[in-house]
């Protein structure tokens, strides 16, 4: 069974650039939403989605007094995700 | 349960994931491709203006003036371009970016303003000339591109190694009489070529059904 938390288009998108950045690392929301050419408001409500899920963590800070968010994948999250992908190619027969 | 997949949705999903991995790895290395340009456009005027120096001889010290000058305007750009990459990665996988910023700036620097350096420092040109001769600067630029590239993977620096390595190959056999412009012009250029195919490979590479 596919985990349908990842399973959405966005969602999977998300994950997908996350466990490519490596876990331990985060990378800026804005960035984040540069790189996959999502609107913020989607990608806000699907990260909101991963965080409820344990998949991603949200961190806030400053940078020159402007206040930058960060979302990086989890130990949890990495784990779900390769279980989906492998699962995904055990479905499909590779 | 698996019934409930068609065959054409997997699919998609698994094209999903190799897109969005592959946009990722690319994504971050935008950055570095602006930096490529910029140190191809440094390279191209600062070998311009040495050898325009080597032509015009009232115009020789004007001329290591003038490349000190683009340089230290290069390292600026790349100090600048370098901490907006830098900051908008935390955690460990930021430490390559840094670690490659620092190798790499520290390398072109160094070959940009020696020369002007070292005839500040009361070398003659004589002895300049040789450490800016393309056969040596090709070779030893193209020597760290290419174990750079390698050592971060990123195969725009491997090919700008192997072009430079070409170049300085090609210049020795050639015996070309206007060395420094070749120089200039040639390698500048396989610089900024190698950072459109960059930019290009990126822009290919962005996933289009967000």
């Amino acid at each position: 069974m596919l985990d349908p938390v990842i399973h959405p288009d966005t969602r999977l998108k998300i994950m997908t650039a996350l466990v490519e950045l490596g876990l331990g690392t985060s990378i800026a929301f804005s960035a984040l939403q540069d790189t996959l050419g999502m609107t913020a408001g989607n990608l806000s409500v699907q990260a909101r989605k991963l965080e409820q899920a344990g998949y991603v963590a949200i961190t806030k800070s400053y940078q020159a007094n402007k206040p930058v968010t960060y979302i990086g994948v989890t130990g949890q999250g990495e784990a779900a995700y390769r279980k989906y992908v492998a699962t995904l190619k055990v479905i499909l027969g590779m | 349960m698996n019934r409930q997949y068609t065959q054409k949705e997997l699919h998609e999903k698994l094209r999903i994931v190799e897109a969005s991995s592959h946009v990722m790895h690319v994504s971050r290395s935008y950055a570095w491709y602006r930096l490529l340009a910029i140190w191809g456009v440094v390279w191209f005027v600062s070998y311009s203006v040495l050898w325009l120096g080597q032509v015009v001889r009232s115009w020789q010290i004007l001329s290591l003036w003038t490349s000190g000058v683009v340089a230290a305007g290069a390292i600026g750009a790349t100090l600048y371009i370098g901490r907006g990459q830098c900051s908008v990665v935390r955690g460990s996988g930021r430490v390559a970016d840094v670690r490659l910023l620092r190798f790499w700036g520290a390398v072109v620097c160094g070959l940009t303003i020696m020369p002007a350096l070292l005839y500040m420092l009361g070398l003659d040109m004589v002895t300049i000339c040789f450490l800016i001769q393309p056969l040596m600067v090709s070779w030893l630029t193209g020597a760290v591109f290419v174990a750079v590239g390698v050592r971060y993977r990123h195969a725009s620096e491997i090919w700008s190694g192997i072009a430079m390595l070409v170049i300085g190959a090609a210049a020795i056999s050639m015996a070309l009489p206007d060395r420094l412009l070749w120089l200039a012009v040639v390698g500048g250029g396989s610089m900024c070529v190698s950072a459109l195919r960059w930019r290009y490979a990126a822009q290919k590479g962005r996933l289009t059904n967000a």
